[in-house]
């Protein structure tokens, strides 16, 4: 069973649809990355997958029942977790407040949870009593990925997470990404860093004007012309 | 010197009230993002449900506050469900309009029910105990007293407890708070009910001091407003800061102007603070909109 | 009640509607031309009010007068002084957010109503301003007077709409549209959005110091009590939304629906039992209240009112990260 199925989705703001029928799949275990141009939408399709932008057609499915249009305390309650590109962290609370705020559906054992993000991502213990709002981009980004995880995931949704970050924090954010993969948390995740996003991803789609365009296994993707022409910088 | 060391303690009286409306109405403008103008008639009828309770059923003063806190709060989150939550995604000026409606349903019927005259919650005069040339009445100890508490008690509230930290955070980033799972309708209805507990208590207090008349609440909506903005909207803690300020600079403003401009005071500081610092002292809220 | 009596009750009604529908038609100038959110109508009726009196009224120990200056004049200056307050008012609030500037307003409304109470050189203070000439009573006689005055502010309210009509469909209408819609793309094509906001305030205004001026003339009497802040805005606001705010038509007509409710409420209470007819006006304000909720709730364009075209700015500001979600 496929953990995600998104079918013909049609979506947008108002009047102006940004989608006009995509179709993914991310398959247990995977990480599958979405690439394109800026304002093909790939932000968008995050959003509307997690509830956040109004679906007019087409079908989302998850773990085999249909989301479609599900509100987004309703996802995290299913297992769908969603980290956004700007604004992810609370900044007037701690760091440990910001993880317990991840956790907030759960009842039980919020501290193993907690100490299990400690292990990921170390410098956040020490700093586990500052605002998160004075940490570095790079921190936040750590914060925000570790929130995610309090609820143990079936399903990672990350909007550009290495955006704003220097080459060494958008290094080791990607390691994590993977680490965290290896734990059985599939990952659907939109890059900007095509290259190095489809380094380390199983398989990957890129999207233009609101469209599919290609698909296939990462690997391949890094090889094909059309692909290193458009976004990997030749 | 003694005169000014007796403003103070006013203005820390008048601060205390302040800041316990202030709390309220700033948690309910960070979290909904909504200036609520009904918060001060919300203040009002808390002081007439207690005086209700103390008359009517024969309580004991603190036993009617309490049960004045415990209506209010239910009342609130009533009127929420049934005026605000449709109109929640209309935008803050339509939630703003509907409270006024709302303000001014409340302060007449109010006028209906219990008249225009003044009232009181006891007859007869305190004698001011005198203390180092400071005359001081014993209810304003009490309503220090009081305010102190119920602070800390919001204080404890929302550092310690999973739905204070929650409605922290939603004051913080609502977005984010949705997307985290965070039961926000949950949070909201605590939102009200503490809020409107606090200004219910607010109001107590201040017919405690002064008297009970219908319009006592609004007359210290602008104050709280500018408390809320001073402290940075969203921040109960700037709240608390906001409102001992204000409390203090009316008081004292009466060495200079007419009592009667006392409100005006504390506009006229919410202006300057709009215009220069609109995050507030602490720059925790607030934006510019060009 | 005599045919006499219904008459001169009608002309009262339309007369006192009439102003109420000027009112409303400066609001929609700057609410519904423009998205500025005045709550402090209150304030710049009563500039106007007692801006008139004062230069009209003869002297008097109890207050500022002795001008003697004819009607004419004494509307006219309302108007610019209640346009130049909101000058002064406007060019510091006007960056500030939608809800920082009703806050705002309401503050400078209130601070009017204090200054007007305490400085009882100016104004008369709580005992207010009395003797108020009424245009042409002694000449006309007054049931004359009073057709003429209700001729006078239908006269006024259709220039006005006439006018406000012209403006909305001249370029300078159309860049208020443009910047009511999408504020980015219009001070992005040049436009200076503080500028078109500033006009419209002032010119809100000042429709506004005409009605109180219109309003002070007509009942020859005025005191801060008349000018109640959450009253006379609320009413006004009422109006604009049963009406349909961004439609002058819709203003006009709101104000004629909502007084008319206003004063039938009137004749309903008076058949109340008496303990409770005393405490009337209070029923009435929660009727109109009531009255304000249902219509956000149920049918918040108004009877008249206009589409709302915010979905394309939103979209476009909801894309780029700026809008809530």
């Amino acid at each position: 069973m496929a953990t995600l199925l998104v079918r013909d989705l049609v979506a947008g703001y108002g009047e102006l649809d940004i989608l006009q029928g995509v179709s993914i799949d991310v398959n247990a275990g995977e990480i599958v990355t979405i690439i394109g141009p800026n304002g093909a939408g790939k932000s968008t399709l995050l959003k509307s997958i997690f509830g956040l932008v109004r679906i007019k057609r087409g079908t989302v499915t998850f773990m085999g029942e249909d989301v479609t249009g599900e509100r987004p305390d309703r996802l995290v309650m299913r297992g769908m977790c969603f980290v956004p590109q700007n604004r992810n962290v609370f900044p007037r609370l701690t760091v440990e407040e910001n993880l317990e705020m991840g956790a907030f559906a759960a009842r039980a054992d919020v501290r193993d949870r907690i100490a299990a993000v400690y292990d990921l991502f170390p410098p956040l213990k020490e700093k586990r009593r500052q605002p998160a709002g004075v940490l570095s981009g790079g921190q936040q980004q750590m914060v925000a990925i570790g929130r995610a995880l309090m609820m143990h995931p079936k399903l990672l949704l990350l909007d550009e997470p290495t955006a704003g970050l220097s080459p060494a924090f958008q290094r080791m954010i990607l390691e994590k990404v993977v680490e965290v993969n290896a734990t059985g948390v599939p990952i659907l995740m939109i890059e900007q860093n095509a290259k190095a996003a489809l380094a380390i991803s199983h398989r990957a789609y890129v999207l233009t004007m609101g469209r599919n365009r290609l698909e296939g296994r990462a690997a391949d993707l890094l090889l094909d012309p059309e692909v290193g022409q458009l976004f990997l910088g030749g | 010197m003694i005169e000014v060391a007796q403003l103070c303690l006013y203005g820390l009286v008048l601060g205390s009230i302040i800041v316990l409306g202030a709390i309220g109405l700033t948690l309910t403008y960070g979290i909904l993002n909504f200036a609520n103008f009904a918060h001060g008639d919300m203040m009002t009828l808390g002081a007439y449900l207690a005086l209700f309770f103390r008359f009517g059923f024969g309580w004991p003063l603190g036993v009617s506050l309490v049960a004045a806190m415990i209506a209010g709060a239910v009342l609130a989150v009533l009127i929420d469900r049934a005026v605000y939550r449709p109109l929640r995604n209309r935008g803050s000026v339509t939630l703003l309009i509907a409270s006024i409606g709302v303000a001014l349903i409340i302060r007449n019927l109010i006028r209906v029910a219990w008249g225009p005259d003044n009232q009181y919650y006891r007859q007869g005069i305190q004698f001011p105990i005198r203390w180092h040339g400071l005359r001081i009445k014993p209810d304003h100890l009490w309503i220090l007293g009081a305010a102190f508490a119920l602070v800390l008690l919001v204080h404890l509230f929302l550092r310690y407890t999973r739905i204070g930290k929650a409605m922290r955070a939603m004051a913080d980033n609502r977005e984010l708070a949705m997307v985290t799972g965070i039961d926000t309708e949950r949070v909201v209805r605590w939102t009200w009910a503490i809020g409107t507990a606090l200004s219910v208590a607010a109001g107590f207090l201040l017919g405690l001091d002064t008297q009970l008349f219908p319009d006592m609440g609004w007359n210290l909506l602008l104050p709280i407003f500018s408390a809320v903005i001073l402290g940075g909207i969203g921040s109960p803690y700037g709240a608390m800061a906001g409102g001992l300020i204000i409390g203090l600079t009316q008081e004292l403003s009466t060495l200079f102007l007419s009592t009667a401009y006392k409100p005006v005071v504390a506009f006229v500081i919410m202006i300057f603070l709009l215009l220069i610092r609109p995050g507030g002292i602490f720059q925790t809220g607030g934006a510019v909109k060009l | 009640m005599s045919a006499e009596g219904i008459l001169s009750y009608l002309v009262f009604f339309f007369t006192m509607a009439g102003i109420y529908a000027t009112l409303c038609l400066g609001l929609n100038v700057q609410w519904g031309y423009t998205g500025l959110f005045n709550i402090g109508i209150a304030g710049f009726f009563a500039i106007g009010a007692y801006t008139s009196a004062i230069l009209t009224t003869p002297s008097s120990p109890l207050h500022l007068g002795g001008f003697g200056l004819p009607f004419a004049v004494g509307f006219l200056a309302a108007g610019v002084v209640s346009g130049l307050l909101a000058l002064l008012i406007g060019i510091p609030t006007l960056r500030l957010r939608e809800d920082y500037l009703a806050i705002a307003t309401i503050g400078i409304a209130e601070t009017i109503r204090y200054v007007l109470l305490n400085e009882q050189w100016l104004a008369g203070g709580i005992r207010g301003l009395a003797g108020i000439p009424f245009p042409l009573r002694s000449v006309l006689g007054p049931r004359l007077a009073n057709y003429f005055y209700l001729a006078l502010v239908l006269g006024i309210l259709a220039l006005l709409y006439i006018a406000l009509e012209r403006g909305l469909r001249s370029p300078w209408g159309r860049v208020l549209k443009a910047i009511r819609e999408d504020e980015h793309v219009a001070s992005a094509s040049g436009k200076d959005v503080f500028r078109f906001r500033l006009e419209a305030l002032v010119l809100g205004s000042t429709v506004m110091g005409f009605a109180g001026s219109l309003y002070a003339h007509f009942v020859g009497f005025i005191s801060p009590a008349a000018f109640h802040p959450m009253l006379t805005t609320f009413i006004v606001w009422v109006m604009l939304i049963v009406g349909g705010s961004g439609n002058n038509k819709g203003a006009i007509a709101g104000g004629y629906i909502v007084w008319a409710i206003w004063t039938l409420t009137e004749f309903v209470t008076d058949f109340l039992p008496s303990a409770v007819a005393t405490r009337s006006a209070s029923l009435r304000v929660v009727l109109i209240g009531l009255l304000l909720i249902v219509m956000l709730l149920y049918r918040p364009r108004g009877f008249f009112g206009e589409e709302r075209h915010v979905s394309r700015a939103l979209a476009r500001r909801a894309q780029s990260g700026k809008a809530e979600l």
